[in-house]
């Protein structure tokens, strides 16, 4: 029998306790007999529940589970009276039997319990089994996020003053506890209020003052519903949520670490987003195609650059521990799955079982095993890039391009066969055969591992070659075999003659007896050299060669006084050694010294186009190592070098759990089938969270902040919804309404909660500070890209182009100075002027140089899932704002263009109307138009230049706090 | 309050995003202790008065009595031997090019056959201890009885990226905030004109990883670190744009003023536009207190001539030495300076796999008279016993090398401490008798942060802040002791 550890805590006795021995003593005086106490009270069940199950799952389960249970003794269902006095015995160590459990005693306070449960009778809740895997499930079902959705009605509102409040069921559920609180909602908050505030939230741009005074002047019945469609339909609504979406995946386009280089065509994946928000692509098949894109499209059509998801963190080229690096990879994915899909901190139980959630360490890794098989990042390559066409037009260019390629690599090899040609044809006129005297062959067969012997062997075959001319005509095979050439060569003259020899594998050249030229073996292309003072007349010459395996050649040839070289081996000789060793040499000789050099020319060309990529437009994506996937292990404190049971992929328990059930890879796949049997199960209607989740995060997004306040979070540690029903209620809607974003904003944006003014009222501000219940709407300061984009709009360079690659707006010097290589990796003079001024979702997010205006505005850490934004507020966003260049230049741009629009009569107060106009989309009252006419006077007193005193009135509207907060 | 992961409600409100936007939740932080909230319910704390305080920067009591104010970490970035700086071992002396088996990361932390090189510099006692320092460093030998050596430093990465995030995050993966961002979240900063952290550059460059390395990661932006640059503008967009003078500047600023306030008069329950409104008057305090902090021009001669600024190799580091004294005076919290940076050119960091001694002798001429300068004049002016200096690299390197160089070592190296609580001329753990691996009190990073934060009255086991569902601690979530050794 195992010794279960036992965590000694010693507390007093509880009031349950208290209250269960009342209830003994009470039912024991009563009757006195052991069926009234199995009447079970609630001080049963909560000892039960709070003091027997945990003590049996920590102390019994160990040896007393259903599994071989020691002593024939199961604790994990009912205990007979026997049983359960005897128990008590052994827990307290009377009598001669062992004391349970074994090892360390029990602690008085847990004895106690005990005693005190079996003399309440042993209550056990009918049904009921304990096991650890049931308390998981116990402490799942007490958790709201676990459970089900519920599709309660929306409340009815009683309170006849409210009852044409409510435009929508949303109303009722936030009007129900404020009116209970003693609260009412707020007014309606002004036509411009709202038309700034939907802009933002829709587009993350202001409106035109144009749009707000026609806005204003809409008085009918369905102006804010036209309004909110034309936002939801305009094509900078995907690039609003698409960002917030970017935060919640870590979105970023380099790696982080010692290079941070650039991740390839990351920026697909942002636009695949934008494009997913801007078409409405239901929430499910968005999670389908980015978990499992790959197996669900087959490769085709977009979904496949949603897997980018897989390929957006940090990555280490050069780790220190390859196998923690790998893990780490994987966990950042159970991370980013978990936080982002589920609103769950799975990555808590890497180490241990979760301390708060109902999530054992097992279930991290069945999470992971659905990641397992994944090829892990290599920043670009097969593994992680397809050849993708986001457009018809790109495909049409890239195959333009690549049938080009193909033409000029086809031109090339046709010009070089005409040359080779020319030679071959001119080479056979060059051979003489009557350079030899008589040329006789002895051919060998045999596995010559080095030079043999020839004459201690017998030959295969032998005879004269006619014509005089070396080949190899007469072997039998092409592997292991020899030859010797004997015969006289023909000297024309006295002088000097050079050999030139290259064989594969061994050779030996031999004339008159000298031995010129040696090779052992092997090799081909290496030519050997030797040159001889012969008298004119007949000279003995002799070849050895042998040949073992892979490809056959002899190339021979000679030049000599009065004649340059030309061959002595046909060359049908020289499979192996080649077309372009025998070119080199004879080249020029045979076609001419122009078309020798052109054959170079073309030759070199041809390399260089057969090198040539058509640089095919690809998609950052997922790839698995193959249909069978690599197992996965639970890892003892998450060390890598600790593997300890293997599990399958599965879910996790506290939401119902279960194995995976992948259907067995078809022939031919890639991939495992485990990615797509988790897409599936988190966008099953029955999934609680997912839906959950995003529809939170869609109210957060409206409202500043989410019902359940911590996004990333719906566990244990997170925060409780402040409106559990109505966070129920719409996202039961959002699935029944397929899960369309547009129609949930649609829902939300035109709610009479939503439209309230931000304005605080004494009332509200004392019975609920915090706004928890919705009495008003919360202001927000705009985010950093929103901040960035105003400033464009307002200074009329905002370029509105959609898509694309990203871009790099100047980044001051001073701040490039502080990498590693000042200005690595940020491609500022590659820009043309509009592409810096485009929208900031389009800025390379450069994981250690983010855009400085930015970053100081709060811009997410990028290494993270990131659920919310900080607002802080800083003096270095004063310096930004009021010193820095971009402000700066903006303003200038901006000065310049209200004087446009004024005209040449316009006076300083026109100016001051227009340049507030632009920022906040309204006409400036009578004071602040004053102060802005006298703040322009004064910086002229003071020696400005009336174009520098309009550019500081513009940075000063720039500056103002009602730029940046919305109402 | 302690365990693994206890909730500050502080951190929490900030994690849901309430910290800096939601108005009454402002006023809850104001009147929260940062370390108080494990008890409190948002229930009973939103009973309490509002205040009008919503800086993250404020500054905040200590756990317990601190005893340094300031920290200022010289990073040695590249990596220096500490073989051929601090770490005296005769052993290794005469056995140059022998062959010894000893585990190497290049080959999976497998033992490999490797040559030895024996040390490069001759070593000398300094000082009432008598601690042996190479003549790299012989002003710093005149230092030692105010210095506390760990030999025995260790940690997880062995390559410049990911040691670089762990000696400034604790962490080897990018995304968590660094120590200067951890200390000024536990304690604030006393001056509002000046960023509370502070980071110079050498002036051949930055370090790998550029702003990763003074990163807030998930704290707010107004922790991350501010690089103070010694030419020109100090810190960014500091100066008017060209053609503003400081009363056209004060005349924008009093007219976004004046429209301000009338924005804010009907909101004036939303604390956050009062603290905007506060900022752009902070900035513009900035814009004078901080060039007048970098500003030495009246620092005497005598001064100026003991960090060096008359000599070429010395005057770069010994100027930012001066001002990162002259930034201790002005309260700034945390103070980093990098010597070596830019990877163009393996001379200008400590990185020297090849060319040992023109590297080291170059690197430590540039800081050893500025580092000695500013020990002394801390001390003479009383700021030694609350600023505490720390000196070190990424890492060290390997008593094995090319014989022209060495290799990184993570296995074992030395940094050292003064000031602030240390107890000088002290020495903790002790590598093998061939430098190699820390071997006896061994001492992770952790503990070094630890110590820092200890020294700083900041319980590292306790100073945490709620995010990913977990209490993030700096050192991690298992407790570490600070080195206890070295603390007076």
């Amino acid at each position: 029998m195992q010794m279960m550890r036992i965590f000694v805590k010693r507390t007093h006795l509880t009031d349950t306790l208290t209250a269960v021995l009342a209830a003994v003593c009470l039912i024991s005086s009563h009757s006195g007999n052991r069926a009234a106490a199995q009447t079970p009270t609630d001080a049963h069940a909560k000892l039960f529940e709070n003091k027997i199950r945990p003590l049996l799952i920590a102390s019994c389960m160990g040896c007393h589970g259903k599994e071989n249970p020691g002593g024939g003794l199961r604790l994990d269902s009912p205990v007979s009276a026997q049983n359960a006095l005897e128990i008590v015995k052994r827990v307290k160590g009377e009598g001669k039997a062992a004391r349970m459990p074994l090892g360390s005693a029990l602690a008085q306070d847990k004895i106690e319990a005990i005693e005190m449960w079996v003399k309440a009778g042993a209550y056990w809740p009918s049904g009921t089994s304990v096991s650890p895997s049931s308390d998981i499930a116990r402490r799942a079902k007490s958790h709201w996020a676990f459970q089900p959705l519920r599709k309660s009605a929306s409340p009815t509102v009683l309170n006849p003053r409210f009852a044409n409040w409510s435009r929508n069921p949303i109303d009722a559920f936030i009007l129900d506890p404020l009116l209970k609180r003693g609260l009412k909602p707020s007014p309606v908050a002004s036509r411009r209020e709202l038309i700034r505030r939907l802009s933002f939230d829709l587009t993350g741009l202001p409106p035109t003052p144009e749009e707000v005074s026609a806005f204003e002047a809409d008085s009918s019945a369905g102006a804010y519903d036209t309004l909110v469609d034309r936002l939801l339909a305009s094509p900078h609504y995907g690039e609003k949520w698409g960002r917030h979406w970017l935060d919640v995946v870590r979105y970023a386009e380099t790696n982080s670490y010692e290079r941070d280089n650039p991740k390839p065509n990351v920026y697909r994946y942002r636009d695949w987003v934008i494009s997913a928000f801007n078409q409405d692509k239901p929430y499910n098949q968005f999670v389908r195609e980015q978990i499992a894109g790959d197996e669900i499209a087959k490769g085709a059509g977009d979904a496949l650059t949603g897997t980018g998801y897989y390929r957006l963190g940090i990555w280490d080229d050069e780790p220190a521990d390859i196998k923690q690096a790998e893990n780490d990879d994987l966990d950042d994915l159970v991370v980013t799955t978990g936080q982002a899909l589920l609103g769950l901190t799975l990555d808590c139980a890497r180490c241990h079982d979760h301390k708060f959630d109902p999530i054992p360490q097992r279930d991290y890794y069945r999470m992971v095993a659905f990641f397992k098989n994944i090829n892990r990042f290599k920043n670009g390559g097969p593994t992680d890039e397809s050849i993708f066409f986001a457009s018809a037009e790109e495909k049409a260019a890239y195959t333009e391009k690549l049938a080009d390629l193909d033409a000029k690599r086809k031109a090339a090899a046709n010009e070089l066969k005409r040359v080779e040609d020319a030679y071959n044809k001119g080479r056979d006129s060059l051979i003489k055969p009557s350079d030899f005297v008589g040329l006789r062959y002895r051919y060998f067969e045999g596995a010559f591992g080095s030079m043999p012997d020839f004459e201690t062997l017998k030959p295969i075959k032998s005879g004269t070659l006619m014509p005089a001319i070396i080949d190899l005509k007469t072997r039998r095979r092409d592997e292991n075999f020899g030859y010797v050439f004997e015969g006289e060569l023909k000297a024309p003259q006295a002088g000097n003659y050079t050999f030139y020899i290259d064989t594969d594998d061994g050779s030996k050249l031999t004339i008159a007896g000298n031995k010129l030229t040696e090779k052992a073996g092997g090799g081909q292309g290496a030519e050997m050299t030797a040159t001889l003072h012969l008298a004119a007349g007949q000279v003995p010459f002799r070849i050895d060669y042998f040949q073992s395996v892979g490809p056959f050649g002899l190339n021979f040839a000679w030049s000599g006084p009065g004649f340059e070289r030309r061959p002595l081996s046909a060359l049908s000789a020289c499979s192996s050694l080649g077309l372009p060793t025998l070119l080199k040499a004879e080249l020029a000789q045979i076609v001419g010294r122009d078309r020798a050099e052109l054959y170079n020319k073309i030759t070199q060309r041809k390399a260089e186009l057969d090198k040539q990529e058509v640089a095919s437009p690809k998609v950052l994506c997922v790839t698995e190592t193959g249909p069978n996937a690599t197992d996965t292990f639970v890892l003892k404190r998450g060390n890598p070098n600790a593997p300890d049971e293997k599990v399958q992929p599965g879910f996790p328990t506290c939401l119902g759990g279960g194995e995976a059930v992948m259907p067995a890879p078809p022939a031919g796949a890639t991939s495992s089938g485990r990615r797509t049997a988790l897409a599936e199960w988190l966008t099953s209607p029955s999934n609680p969270l997912v839906a959950r989740v995003i529809v939170n995060r869609v109210w957060q997004g409206h409202f500043g902040r989410g019902i359940v306040r911590t996004p990333n979070d719906f566990g244990i540690q997170g925060s409780r919804p402040t409106h559990p029903a109505l966070l129920d209620w719409l996202s039961a809607r959002f699935v029944q309404d397929g899960w369309s974003f547009k129609k949930l904003h649609k829902l939300i944006l035109t709610s009479n909660t939503y439209k309230q003014s931000s304005r605080s009222n004494p009332n509200g501000l004392a019975k609920d500070p915090g706004n928890d219940l919705f009495w008003r709407f919360d202001m927000r300061r705009l985010e950093a890209e929103e901040i960035r984009d105003s400033i464009l709009a307002a200074s009329g360079n905002l370029n509105l182009k959609l898509y694309g690659e990203s871009v790099y707006p100047e980044i001051p010097k001073d701040i490039l100075a502080a990498q590693s290589i000042p200005g690595n990796d940020w491609y500022t003079q590659k820009m043309k002027p509009e592409d810096v001024n485009r929208r900031s979702i389009y800025i390379h997010v450069k994981r250690s140089l983010i855009y400085p205006l930015l970053a100081t505005f709060d811009l997410p850490d990028t290494d993270r899932t990131s659920a919310l934004r900080f607002a802080s507020t800083q003096p270095t966003q004063a310096l930004g704002l009021v010193n820095g260049t971009f402000a700066n230049q903006q303003a200038a741009a901006m000065a310049e263009r209200v004087s446009k629009d004024i005209g040449a009569s316009g006076t300083d107060r026109a100016f001051v109307i227009r340049a507030f106009s632009l920022t906040m989309q309204r006409r400036p009252t009578e004071a602040e138009t004053t102060e802005g006419a006298a703040l322009l006077k004064r910086l002229e007193q003071r020696g400005a230049t009336h174009e520098k005193a309009l550019q500081y009135l513009c940075l000063a509207a720039l500056n103002l706090d009602e730029f940046v907060y919305l109402d | 309050m302690s365990g693994v992961c206890r909730t500050s409600r502080r951190e929490f409100l900030w994690e849901t995003g309430a910290g800096f936007t939601g108005l009454a939740m402002t006023g809850l932080l104001g009147a929260d202790g940062f370390f108080n909230g494990a008890g409190a319910s948002p229930d009973t704390a939103h009973a309490r008065p509002h205040s009008a305080s919503a800086n993250p920067l404020a500054p905040k009591p200590p756990m317990f009595p601190a005893k340094a104010k300031s920290v200022i970490f010289l990073f040695m970035y590249g990596g220096p031997s500490q073989l051929d700086t601090f770490d005296y071992k005769p052993k290794l002396v005469g056995r140059d090019g022998q062959t010894i088996t000893v585990r190497s990361f290049r080959n999976g932390n497998k033992p490999t056959e490797l040559k030895l090189m024996e040390p490069r510099w001759k070593f000398k006692q300094y000082g009432q201890c008598g601690k042996y320092v190479s003549d790299l460093y012989p002003h710093l030998g005149g230092c030692v009885d105010d210095m506390a050596f760990i030999h025995s430093m260790y940690s997880d990465a062995p390559v410049h990226g990911s040691a670089m995030i762990q000696m400034n995050t604790g962490k080897i993966l990018t995304g968590s905030p660094s120590l200067g961002s951890w200390v000024n979240y536990g304690l604030g900063s006393v001056n509002q004109n000046l960023p509370g952290f502070v980071v110079m550059m050498d002036t051949t460059g930055g370090p790998i990883s550029g702003a990763k390395n003074w990163s807030s990661g998930y704290m707010p932006a107004a922790y991350q670190g501010t690089v103070l640059r010694a030419a020109g503008d100090p810190i960014l967009d500091l100066t008017p744009p060209p053609g503003m003078t400081d009363g056209m500047q004060r005349d924008v600023l009093d007219s976004i003023g004046r429209l301000n306030e009338s924005h804010r008069a009907p909101r004036a329950d939303n604390s956050n536009l009062s603290a905007r409104i506060a900022s752009y008057e902070l900035a513009y305090k900035m814009q004078s207190h901080a060039p007048e902090a970098v500003d030495i021009t009246k620092e005497p001669e005598s001064i100026k001539k003991m960090y060096g600024l008359d000599k070429e190799e010395t005057k770069d580091f010994g100027y930012r030495c001066l001002l990162a004294r002259r930034l201790v005076e002005h309260g700034v919290r945390f103070i980093q300076l990098y010597a070596g940076g830019g990877n163009t050119n393996f001379l200008n960091f400590w990185d020297a796999h090849g060319g040992l001694v023109p590297n080291h002798n170059r690197n430590a001429l540039r800081t050893d008279q500025p580092i000695a300068a500013l020990i002394n004049d801390l001390k003479q002016r009383g700021l030694l016993d609350s600023t505490l200096i720390v000196w070190g690299g990424e890492f060290g390197r390997t008593s094995h090398g090319t014989g022209d160089g060495r290799d990184h070592n993570a296995y074992g190296y030395t940094m050292w401490m003064a000031g602030g609580g240390i107890k000088g001329g002290t020495t903790a753990g002790e590598t093998d008798e061939l430098g190699m691996e820390a071997a006896v009190d061994r001492y992770h990073v952790k503990n070094l942060h630890g110590t820092i934060l200890h020294q700083l009255g900041l319980d590292p086991n306790n100073l945490s802040y709620f995010y990913n569902g977990l209490n993030q601690k700096l050192v991690g979530v298992v407790p570490i002791e600070p080195i206890k050794k070295i603390i007076s």
